[in-house]
């Protein structure tokens, strides 16, 4: 029975430590000021998916602007899309911006509101451009393009069209800033690192059963603690029976 | 102490497995593609897509179906006769549910749960919920003409499945009109 106890310590121990020492600090957040504290450590603000260290890509359309960090699409600075996967790069057309992405398209207005997400296209996306004609045109591969109607509603495969394809250009300083400041947001507080840690949240989608895991390694110590020590004690009465 | 240091190593080893597993990132569930759902709900023969513009009044009218302002400003489906076919994303909770519906004769003939990527209430993608959509209309204010039996614990995706419901039916509604009156 002891066995288990030390198997069932050792292998949980460290968990347990952890929902122990975390609860503890909940239940005084308040007074610990853990609430008022926000965290600006880096490799913790990119672990919650608050901060990147990734490249901005930055193009200059006319009047206006895109810029593309991690799944992020900046409007002229202001964050208007939050889950654009594998931003390939954005051009303009007449009336409108189009920004793509590995397998989807994002359709603005000039004002940069959403017209439309695309996602009845060719992918995975490579490189986004314009034909002579202002059509837009996706590169799959160098050799494989397709261009669509003005609607961005079908698609055909083109060899040999002349197109001015999507490079990312230097990003102002200004700009920069405001996207990066927009990106944080307004920051992540103690209190919400403690609370992810606790419910294990902070480990990922299956964090929160390993701390049902931790937490059921605690009963399954009371138990074989209280079996041990009753062992124990049985074996001390036959010793001292006369 | 019968613990041995081969046992503590791989205790340690199994801590060290399970924390591979639980960083590997969740993804959505997809039970239909939209080209199959598309597919199937036009006998294998789907039409080219066609947009509406959610632009003056019915900007309006889908905002107040959906209780904020719609994602974008067109969207798109397809249309056959009297049946269209729509494709709507919808936030449950945090994630979007991504359905495909399918209105005839301005009732919804199908309601299908194309991808579900909320942790928890993928129930809705169950036929004994979504066949509760089939034959029902808008009415005036813009509710469903008939009542449905919810899932306890998936109290947002049922009502993002409804809201897409109701979207679909406007905007299926306003399609056959602008038809109607074109020249």
């Amino acid at each position: 029975m002891m066995r288990w106890h030390r198997i069932i310590g050792l292998s949980a121990g460290v968990l347990m430590v952890v929902l122990a020492l975390s609860g503890i600090t909940l239940t005084h957040s308040a007074q610990l000021g853990l609430d008022r504290r926000t965290i600006t450590t880096p490799w913790l603000l990119a672990w919650m998916g608050a901060q990147s260290d990734a490249e901005i890509y930055f193009y200059s359309l006319d009047a206006h602007s895109i810029a593309i960090l991690d799944d992020r699409v900046f409007f002229d600075g202001d964050m208007i899309a939050q889950t654009l996967e594998g931003g390939v790069g954005a051009v303009k057309i007449a009336n409108a911006i189009v920004v793509a992405g590995r397998s989807e398209i994002l359709l603005l207005a000039e004002n940069g509101d959403l017209i439309e997400r695309v996602t009845a296209l060719p992918v995975p996306i490579t490189g986004i451009g314009v034909t002579k004609n202002g059509r837009v045109a996706v590169a799959l591969t160098p050799d494989l393009v397709f261009t669509s109607d003005a609607g961005l509603l079908e698609w055909r495969q083109v060899t040999d069209q002349p197109v001015v394809w999507a490079t990312p250009g230097l990003i102002p300083t200004a700009t920069r800033e405001q996207i990066l400041q927009g990106h944080r947001g307004a920051g992540l507080s103690a209190e919400r690192i403690v609370l992810e840690l606790h419910s294990g949240r902070l480990f990922g989608h299956y964090g929160p059963w390993l701390m049902d895991g931790a937490a059921l390694a605690l009963l399954a110590l009371a138990a074989t603690g209280v079996a041990g020590w009753l062992r124990g004690r049985k074996r001390k009465d036959l010793r001292d029976a006369p | 102490m019968n613990f041995s240091m081969g046992s503590m190593r791989n205790s340690l080893a199994l801590c060290g497995f399970a924390l591979v597993l639980l960083v590997l990132p969740a993804r959505g569930e997809v039970y239909l593609s939209p080209e199959k759902f598309l597919s199937e709900s036009f006998g294998g023969a789907t039409p080219p897509p066609e947009f509406v513009w959610l632009t003056g009044a019915l900007a309006g009218q889908a905002e107040a179906v959906l209780g904020h302002k719609p994602a974008g400003l067109r969207i798109r489906y397809w249309a056959l006769g009297a049946r269209s076919a729509w494709i709507l994303d919808e936030i449950g909770k945090t994630e979007a549910i991504t359905a495909g519906v399918v209105v005839e004769d301005q009732k919804i003939a199908r309601m299908q749960v194309l991808e579900y990527r909320e942790s928890r209430g993928a129930e809705v993608r169950h036929a004994f919920f979504t066949n509760q959509f089939i034959g029902l209309s808008l009415q005036e204010d813009t509710r469903l003409s008939g009542a449905l039996d919810g899932i306890s614990g998936a109290t947002l995706s049922v009502r993002a499945m409804e809201n897409m419901a109701r979207l679909a039916l406007l905007l299926a509604r306003h399609a056959a009109a602008a038809e109607s009156s074109a020249p």
